[in-house]
């Protein structure tokens, strides 16, 4: 079964674009701790567990901002782990804190931190993963809030703290699945829409695709074969030099065949911005999937419209090890800001998603940009 | 293909997701409510505390019915019946406990965050913000008139408040966000386009190529290994034709613009029949066997890239081999469609052929990789050839197999 796909692998631009909402509940989710442990201050029996409660949470927050990065995506599931799992020693802690003396649970704010953070995930795992984890963690926070009935001050059934405690964490789990999955079902029913206008598209177009091709081929036939065979054909004989003269041709006619079937669609882009084609040896480009391949263009278009792009600086190579191939695009771009946080790192973001082992540097001039790919 | 939705369609696109999320939040409250109640209940049997319940059935039929039809009217509506069950289970919970049952009590706050995760209708964020504002006050409001009846008190609730607050504060996030540039969108939407056009015309190219061996290279070759003296007569016969049609027709269009999924051909009338057809005219003998209603199970683009790579594999046989037998056997199953060339004439070495040799390259291996397929090759010197021709069948609803 292959693994649910996230919003980020879908749409690594749009989450790009989305990521202020990471630094907000990054800053959100401490403050609302500050916050609330503030108003609890007289229920804390231990003062420094709190205050480490809260720095864990600060913890949570950095994880968030750092495993949501673009330079890192896409976020992992050991990231994901980590996030949650620093927003449940934090909640731990806060516990501890207040161990004698927390006589409501629904002013807790360990709960609520864990169900935010879940919902900062919405965009970067799948849908059922932090519902599966919001489900496990509400029943963990539910059975530890029982261990805690000793400070209860009211005469409602310890069961109803449990589940006050359980319900931010299933309420923004849940409501946080339910976001991702409607994003990635919508998204989704956009494509296939998208996919027969674009085969529309490609279809109404091959008219004229099919006619440049065979003008071309019809070029090279008008300036020797047709002639060649007109004269062979009126004479009705053939003779020595026709044996000789159909020979070179043949040969000629195949190099250029051969240059033509040879020449991959990376190598039509490659002349496109720099005027020579691409170093792949092994014409592994081919085996490049339709995403890979759209997404390698869009980021050689947008380095080569880079105001600062050298066209004869640009270099693009694929090697074959195996089966995996590495991809190395090098780049001079003559400029004094850092380009990987300009207009090209949303086609990296993409290029990240699509791609494994991406490297980027840019260490002025030169962007090297290394990623790869399985041969299929 | 990584590519995002057009951003004329992502506000639309996230309120509906918004929207969604924030009915879950509402059943999970409107369901942590009733679980409250019912234990309450169980402990204090005495307490008439079950005509809650029915109000929070009364907001879960509700909801439901706000999540299918995401509509103004229906917004409206949940505000006013949740409004009215707000009111109920506060008046319930205040009459049973009086003085102990505040208006922020845990079960009325559920009761208001469920009112308050309306959703509302619309794309504009202040839209959102106003419906999420609005359950916020039909909440208060409802608990407000129940602490005037019941002579209870009226107690500012932190957790309805918050619940505005996080809501409000996310709707204006996902605002600033989607409003940011999103500039590079359309150039890979642009991409993926090109990319198909790239793709399209890559193909086209590979058949002009084929078509252009098959015709004008096999001509070229004849003539070089034609003995001096008159032409033949067959052979002068192929030229004529196949330059009228190279240079006088659209030889490129027919496969390419049809679809090719509809047509299912029976042998008889498959062009791998009449490939193997014009081999036998070429004096060829040709055994076929196998499963010969499987060809019916390709398309038409790929029943002709099949019978044309066969063709050229059984003309490799008759000039390269050494011998004027071959077999022809066609395997099938619901997947894939193989048709496997064998011979046992003289064999070669591939990596041997030279690499302009295009005949094998072209008109078998890059043509059936080119409709999806895969070609290999077993040939030992002195010992025979046998080429299999591996394609996807297209199935009943006309869809190629994954």
């Amino acid at each position: 079964m292959n693994p649910e796909r996230t919003f980020q692998q879908l749409d690594p631009l749009g989450v790009l674009i989305g990521r202020p909402m990471t630094y907000i509940a990054a800053a959100g989710i401490p403050a609302y701790a500050t916050t609330m442990t503030w108003f609890n201050r007289f229920d804390i029996d231990y003062p420094l567990v709190a205050v480490a409660a809260l720095a864990v949470v600060a913890v949570t927050s950095a994880v968030l901002v750092y495993g949501s990065s673009p330079l890192r995506a896409p976020f992992s599931l050991a990231m994901h782990g980590l996030v949650t799992g620093a927003a449940c020693v934090a909640y731990l802690l806060s516990a501890l804190s207040m161990w004698q003396s927390n006589g409501y649970v629904r002013d807790d704010w360990g709960p609520v931190v864990i169900g935010l953070a879940l919902l900062s995930l919405s965009q970067y795992r799948p849908p059922k993963e932090i519902a599966s984890t919001g489900l496990a963690l509400a029943l963990f926070v539910g059975l530890f809030t029982l261990l805690q009935s000793h400070s209860f001050v009211t005469v409602t059934p310890v069961i109803n703290f449990a589940l006050v405690a359980m319900l931010p964490i299933l309420a923004l789990s849940l409501a946080s699945a339910t976001f991702g999955t409607f994003l990635i079902d919508g998204l989704l029913r956009w494509r296939r829409r998208a996919q027969e206008a674009v085969s529309s598209y490609t279809t109404q177009n091959t008219g004229w695709i099919a006619r440049s091709v065979q003008q071309d081929r019809v070029t090279i036939l008008n300036q020797e074969v047709v002639p060649f065979f007109a004269d062979v054909l009126h004479r009705g004989t053939i003779t020595d030099d026709d044996r000789e003269r159909a020979r070179r041709i043949s040969d000629a006619i195949r190099v250029i065949m051969v240059a033509e079937v040879d020449r991959t669609w990376l190598d039509a882009i490659v002349e496109q911005v720099a005027g020579h084609p691409s170093d792949d040896p092994d014409r592994v480009a081919v085996s490049m999937t339709m995403d890979q391949r759209t997404a390698t263009r869009a980021a050689i278009i947008a380095v080569a419209q880079h105001p600062a792009f050298s066209a004869r600086a640009f270099e693009l190579s694929i090697r074959a090890a195996d089966s995996v191939c590495t991809v190395e695009l090098r780049a001079t771009l003559e400029t004094g800001d850092n380009v990987l946080r300009g207009q090209i790192a949303s086609y990296l973001a993409v290029i990240r998603v699509v791609f494994s082992d991406v490297k980027v540097e840019f260490t002025n001039p030169t962007l090297t940009l290394r990623f790869s790919y399985e041969q299929r | 293909m990584s590519l995002g939705l057009p951003v004329h369609l992502v506000p639309h696109h996230v309120r509906r997701a918004y929207a969604k999320a924030a009915h879950v939040v509402a059943l999970i409250c409107i369901l942590t409510g009733v679980f409250v109640v019912i234990a309450i209940q169980a402990v204090l049997p005495t307490r008439i505390l079950w005509p809650a319940l029915i109000a929070f059935a009364i907001m879960l039929v509700a909801l439901w019915q706000l999540d299918r039809h995401r509509t103004p009217l229906y917004n409206a509506a949940y505000l006013a019946v949740g409004g009215a069950c707000v009111y109920w289970v506060s008046v319930v919970a205040m009459s049973e406990f009086p003085g102990a049952a505040l208006s922020d009590t845990f079960v009325l706050s559920m009761a208001k965050v469920a009112l308050i995760m309306v959703g509302g209708a619309g794309v504009r964020t202040i839209t959102a913000i106003a419906w999420t504002a609005g359950g916020g006050l039909v909440a208060g409001l409802a608990t407000f008139i129940a602490t005037r009846q019941t002579d209870s008190t009226f107690v500012i609730d932190g957790t309805a408040i918050a619940a505005v607050l996080l809501f409000c504060a996310l709707q204006v996030g996902l605002t600033i966000t989607r409003v940011r540039g999103r500039s590079s969108q359309p150039n890979l939407h642009r991409a993926a386009r090109d990319e198909q056009l790239s793709a399209m015309r890559y193909r086209i190219e590979i058949k002009a190529a084929a078509i252009m061996h098959d015709t004008v290279l096999n001509h070229l070759a004849a003539i070089a290994n034609a003995p001096a003296g008159e032409i033949q007569q067959t052979l002068r016969d192929q030229i004529d034709r196949d330059l009228e049609v190279l240079i006088g027709e659209e030889w490129l269009l027919d496969a390419d613009g049809a679809p090719d999924q509809q047509t299912h051909v029976e042998w008889r009338t498959s062009p791998l029949f009449k490939a193997v057809e014009e081999s036998r005219q070429l004096g060829l003998e040709v055994e076929v066997s196998g499963d010969l209603a499987a060809v019916s199970r390709l398309g038409l683009e790929r029943a002709t890239a099949v019978a044309l790579a066969t063709k050229q594999c059984l003309v490799n046989v008759s000039r390269h081999a050494g011998t004027d037998r071959a077999e022809l056997v066609v395997y099938g199953s619901d997947r894939e469609v193989s048709v496997m060339v064998i011979d046992t004439g003289m064999g070669f070495s591939e990596e041997e052929t030279g690499s302009d040799r295009l005949g094998l390259r072209q008109s078998v291996r890059r043509r059936i990789e080119n409709v999806g397929g895969s070609v290999q090759v077993w040939s030992t010197p002195g010992r025979g050839t046998s080429v299999m021709i591996r394609v996807p069948a297209v199935d009943r609803a006309g869809v190629q197999a994954p």
